[in-house]
C-alpha cells in the first residue's frame, strides 16, 4: 500500500485531507528507481483549485509518457497544514509517492495568476529549497517556471533557475533530454542551466542583468554568457493534431473547482481585443481538427467517467466548425446522460438553441461582455460587440423563457469618461425594458435579473494597452460607487445588481504585471510578513503588502500610475512573443483616435504572428504551398 | 436490475467523505461503461445508494452500495450486440479494472425484485479496533462489566440536541483479543451508535486511563438486524 507523508492524527485534524493523500482515478505511479528524472509538478494554489487546470494536465500526461520521467503533482498546503508543517518540520512531498519535492530533479511552477506569487515561495520554503536561485546548490532540484505570467517574469526573476516561455509541449523533451545527459556526466547546476539557456524558449533569468536609468525605468538588459540569446522567443505549436491530449485524466475524489472533462477546441483568438493578453500572447489561432475533438471527447468521457464535459477557448463561437462539433457531442451525450457546458460562446440564434437543449432555462443565466459602456470606448478598445448585438440577442434570449442575464464590464479603461461609466447602468437598464417590451405579461416566466459586474483594468505586458497608466485604489472605489449610484437612478432599479471587485488586489496586480526584478524583493519581503493566498479575497492583507513596499523602499505607483513614453524599454521586451511591439504600438494609436481593426478572419493586419507561419496566419499557406 | 457492490476503503480513501465515494462510484460506473439507471426530471441522477456512511479516517472491508442498472445501448455493449441485459459476468471485471487500489471491489450480486435496499437493511455492523497489549485487561474488565448490566443509559449528541439513550441492545459482541478489540454492534436507522462510543463506555467501565483511543478502527462488515451479512443478499455472479 501507498505510505502517506503525513500521519493520521495530521490527516484528520486538518480540513479537506483529501487534498493531500493523492492516489486518485488515473493517478500516475511508477518505481523511482526505474526514472532518471523525477518533476514535482506545482500549482501553487490549493488543490481544489489547481486540480483541473488544462495545462497541468497536459503537460503531466506528456512527460508520464515517457518512460525515464516521473511526474507528480504538487499543490499549496491550506494555512492549516501549512502551520503544522512548520511546526513539525515536515518537508512538503508530491501527491504520488508522497516524497519530499526536495528530493526531485525538476521543480516546475505553473503561474496562472499573479496573486499566487507568495504561494510560490510558500512552496519553496516549506520544500527546503533556498528562496532565490542564487543560494541554491547542487542537492536543490531546478526550479522552473511556466505559464500566463512569464510573459513577464521579472519580479520573480530571483526566486527561479529558468523559466518556459511558450506552450509547454514544444522544448520539455529536449530540456529533459539535456538534463538527463549532463547529470550523467556529472555536469554542475551552472554548467547545466548555460546549456539549457541554449535551448529555444527557455530563459535563464541568472544568465541577464538588468541596468536603469536614473528615473528607475530600464536602461537595458544584456546577457551575460554567449549561450544566453538576446531576444527569447516564445516556442508554439504548429499543428495542435499532431500533439497528444490528456485522455485519461486526473479524477479527483473531492470535487474539484473544474469537475468535468476540459475539451480544448483551439489556441489563440481573432478578435485582438486591446486590453487581453491571452488574445495576444497566444496568436495565431490554430484550431483542433473535428474529428480529433470527437475522439479526444470520446475517450477522455470513457477513461475519466465524468458527467460534464467543457469546450476550453478563448472564444468558442469563432472555432470554424462550431455547430457540427456541439450537434456531434450532443448526440454522443445525450444517451448516457453526459451535460455539455458551453462557456464563452457569443449569445445568438445557434447558441440560444444549442443552450436550450443542454441547460435549465429557468436556471441558467446568459452572460454578455460588452466591457465598456458606451459604443465609444468599446471602439477604444475593440470589442467587436456592438448595442445592436446585445440587443439581438438579449431579445431571443428573453423569447428563448431566459430571465438572467449577466453583464461583464471594466473600469478604468483609457480614455474612460463620466459618460463611459453611466452607460453601464444605463445599457443594463435598456436591456431590462427590452424585456419588458418584448414579453407579454402573461408570457413572464419569473422576473428578470440583470447583474453587472464590473473589475477594475490591469494593462497586461504585450498588449496595445501596455503603455497606458493606472488609477489610485481611491480613484476605483470613486468610480465603481459612481456608477453603482447611476443604477440606483434608473426606473426598473429594483431588477438590476451591481458589484465590482477589490481595489487593493488591482493595484497589486498592476505592479506586478508590469514590474521589473526590484519588484522581487518586495514579494520575498510580503512573504515573510505573513501574505499567503493572496487570491483569496478573505486572506488578502493589503497593510503587509503596502508594509513590504515601504520597507523595501520601491514605490508602487512607479510601476501603475506613470504612462510610459513610446520609446521606452519594458522589463519583457526581450522575449519574442510573434507579436511584435511596433504593431501593439499602433494599436494603442488607433485605440486613441477609436479606430477599431478587423478580426484576423476578416483581414490579417500584420501582428507580427505570422512569423510563426502556421494557423490562421497567411504565411501559414505558404508555407504548405 | 438491482445490484449490490461489496467494496473496501484503503489508504487515501479513507479521508473521502461519503458523498465524494458516492460520486466516484458514479465515475467508475461510467469507467467500467456499466449503464446506470437514472432518475426522472430534469437534472437525472444516477440511481445509487450506500448502506452505512463511514466516518472519515475509517478503513473498511465490508461496505455496500445498491445501483440500479438498465439496458445497454447497442454502442455500449460489451458484446457488441443488440439491445439488451447488461451481461453480469462482465459486471465485476469491469468494475475491478475502472476502480483505483485504496477503493477496491470484492463481489457484485444481482438483488431479487422488491428485496429492501441496502440503506433500510442495516442492523448491525462489526468492526476492528487496534489496541497495545497493555490495554487489553482494562478492555476486557470493561467488556464483562458492560455485558453484565441490563441497560447502560447513554447520552447522545445528535446534530441539534443531546438525547439519552440505552447502549445495551446496541451491543451484540464484544471480544478482545491482545492486539485488537472486536465490535458487534447496532448500526442504521433503528438505532446506532459509533466505535468509538462504545470504546468510551468501556474504558470507563474497565476504569482505563481517560483519553486513549484505539489505534486503527476497521469497519469489517454490515449486517441485518438478524446478524446475517448484507453480502449475503441475492446471487452472486
Amino acid at each position: 500500500m501507498r505510505k502517506l507523508a503525513l500521519s493520521e492524527e495530521i490527516l484528520n485534524t486538518v480540513e479537506k485531507p483529501a487534498r493531500y493523500v493523492g492516489g486518485e482515478l488515473n493517478a500516475v505511479m511508477k518505481n523511482k528507481d526505474e526514472v532518471d528524472l523525477r518533476f514535482a509538478f506545482c500549482f501553487p494554489d490549493v488543490y481544489d483549485i489547481g486540480m483541473g487546470n488544462l495545462g497541468l494536465q497536459i503537460l503531466y500526461d506528456m512527460f508520464n509518457r515517457r518512460p525515464d520521467v516521473w511526474c507528480e503533482r504538487v499543490y499549496s498546503p491550506w494555512p492549516d497544514l501549512d502551520r503544522i508543517m512548520r511546526e513539525k518540520q515536515i518537508p512538503l512531498f508530491a501527491l504520488e509517492s508522497q516524497d519530499p519535492v526536495r528530493d526531485f530533479d525538476f521543480l516546475g511552477i505553473t503561474l496562472q495568476y499573479e496573486m499566487c506569487y507568495s504561494n510560490v515561495l510558500q512552496i519553496l520554503d516549506l520544500s527546503g529549497i533556498p528562496l532565490e536561485a542564487a543560494e541554491r546548490t547542487e542537492d536543490d532540484p531546478v526550479v522552473i517556471g511556466g505559464g500566463p505570467c512569464t510573459y513577464n517574469p521579472e519580479p520573480i526573476a530571483d526566486f527561479f533557475d529558468l523559466f518556459y516561455i511558450g506552450e509547454g509541449e514544444v522544448v520539455y523533451g529536449a530540456l529533459f533530454d539535456l538534463y538527463i545527459r549532463m547529470k550523467k556526466t556529472g555536469a554542475s547546476r551552472r554548467e547545466f542551466l548555460r546549456a539549457a539557456a541554449g535551448i529555444e524558449g527557455i530563459y535563464v533569468p541568472s544568465l541577464y542583468e538588468p541596468s536603469y536609468h536614473e528615473d528607475g525605468t530600464l536602461a537595458a538588459f544584456t546577457p551575460l554568457v554567449p549561450e544566453a540569446p538576446a531576444c527569447v522567443r516564445r516556442v508554439i505549436v504548429k499543428d495542435m493534431n499532431s500533439v497528444g491530449y490528456p485522455e485519461n485524466p486526473i479524477v479527483p475524489f473531492v470535487r474539484p473547482v473544474q469537475d468535468r472533462v476540459t475539451l480544448e477546441i483551439m489556441r489563440g483568438c481573432i478578435r485582438g481585443c486591446r486590453f487581453c493578453q491571452a488574445g495576444m500572447v497566444y496568436r495565431p489561432v490554430r484550431e483542433r481538427d473535428l474529428g480529433r475533438l470527437m475522439e479526444i471527447a470520446d475517450r477522455s468521457l470513457r477513461n475519466s467517467g465524468y458527467d460534464e464535459i467543457s469546450l476550453s477557448s478563448l472564444s468558442s463561437s469563432d472555432y470554424s466548425r462550431i455547430a457540427p462539433l456541439v450537434t456531434g457531442l450532443m448526440e454522443r451525450c445525450s444517451a448516457e446522460h453526459v451535460n455539455i457546458s458551453l462557456p464563452s460562446l457569443r449569445i445568438d440564434s445557434f447558441s440560444l438553441d444549442v443552450m436550450s437543449k443542454v441547460q435549465d432555462v429557468k436556471k441558467s443565466s446568459l452572460t454578455f461582455a460588452p466591457e465598456a459602456g458606451t459604443q465609444r470606448l468599446r471602439d477604444v478598445i475593440n470589442k467587436g460587440l456592438t448595442e445592436d448585438d446585445i440587443m439581438r440577442g438579449a431579445a431571443m434570449a428573453f423569447h428563448g423563457g431566459w430571465t438572467k442575464v449577466k453583464f461583464y464590464f471594466m473600469l478604468g479603461l483609457p480614455t474612460e469618461t463620466e459618460e463611459d461609466r453611466q452607460g453601464i447602468p444605463e445599457l443594463c437598464q435598456r436591456a431590462a425594458t427590452l424585456f419588458f417590451d418584448e414579453i407579454p405579461k402573461e408570457e413572464r416566466r419569473g422576473k428578470i435579473q440583470i447583474t453587472a459586474s464590473s473589475s477594475f483594468f490591469v494593462p497586461k505586458p504585450f498588449t496595445p494597452f501596455q503603455w497606458a497608466r493606472m488609477e489610485k485604489r481611491e480613484e476605483y472605489l470613486e468610480r465603481a460607487h459612481r456608477v453603482k449610484d447611476g443604477f440606483r437612478r434608473q426606473v426598473n432599479a429594483r431588477c438590476l445588481h451591481y458589484e465590482y471587485h477589490d481595489a487593493d488586489v488591482t493595484v497589486l496586480e498592476g505592479v506586478f504585471a508590469r514590474g521589473d526584478r526590484k519588484v522581487g524583493r518586495v514579494i520575498r519581503r510580503a512573504y515573510e510578513l505573513g501574505c499567503l493566498f493572496d487570491a483569496w479575497t478573505e486572506r488578502f492583507d493589503d497593510a503587509k503588502w503596502q508594509q513590504a513596499f515601504r520597507e523595501c523602499g520601491v514605490d508602487p505607483e512607479f510601476y501603475t500610475l506613470r504612462e510610459r513614453p513610446a520609446d521606452e524599454l519594458f522589463p519583457w521586451d526581450f522575449i519574442d512573443i510573434g507579436v511584435t511591439k511596433a504593431f501593439l504600438r499602433r494599436e494603442w494609436d488607433r485605440a486613441m483616435q477609436g479606430v477599431v481593426t478587423p478580426n484576423c478572419r476578416e483581414q490579417c493586419s500584420g501582428c507580427g504572428a505570422g512569423s510563426y507561419r502556421c494557423g490562421i496566419c497567411p504565411t501559414a499557406k505558404e508555407a504548405r504551398a | 436490475m438491482i445490484i449490490r457492490v461489496k467494496f473496501g476503503k484503503e489508504g487515501a480513501l479513507r479521508f473521502i467523505g461519503h458523498l465524494d465515494v458516492l460520486r466516484t462510484f458514479q465515475k467508475i460506473f461510467r469507467r467500467a461503461g456499466i449503464p446506470m439507471a437514472f432518475s426522472q426530471g430534469f437534472s437525472p441522477h444516477p440511481i445509487m445508494s450506500f448502506a452505512l456512511p463511514l466516518g472519515l479516517g475509517l478503513s473498511s472491508e465490508g461496505e455496500y452500495l445498491d445501483a440500479e442498472i438498465t439496458l445497454c445501448h447497442p454502442e455500449q455493449s460489451p458484446e457488441g450486440g443488440a439491445e439488451g441485459p447488461f451481461p453480469a459476468h462482465e459486471l465485476l471485471p469491469r468494475l475491478r479494472a475502472a476502480t483505483s487500489a485504496d477503493l477496491p471491489v470484492y463481489a457484485v450480486r444481482i438483488l431479487p425484485e422488491g428485496s429492501g435496499n441496502a440503506m433500510a437493511s442495516v442492523g448491525r455492523a462489526s468492526y476492528r479496533l487496534g489496541i497495545r497489549p497493555e490495554w487489553e485487561e482494562t478492555l476486557r474488565c470493561g467488556a464483562e462489566r458492560l455485558m453484565a448490566r441490563d441497560s447502560i443509559p447513554i447520552e447522545k449528541e445528535t446534530k441539534t440536541r443531546t438525547v439519552e439513550m440505552d447502549l445495551r441492545p446496541c451491543l451484540y459482541r464484544i471480544e478482545v483479543q491482545p492486539d485488537a478489540l472486536f465490535l458487534e454492534i447496532a448500526a442504521g436507522s433503528k438505532a446506532n451508535v459509533k466505535p468509538e462510543r462504545v470504546w468510551e463506555e468501556l474504558i470507563r467501565a474497565g476504569e482505563g486511563q481517560d483519553g486513549i483511543a484505539p489505534l486503527a478502527v476497521r469497519r469489517l462488515d454490515l449486517m441485518r438486524e438478524d446478524g446475517t451479512s448484507l453480502g449475503a443478499a441475492g446471487e452472486e455472479v
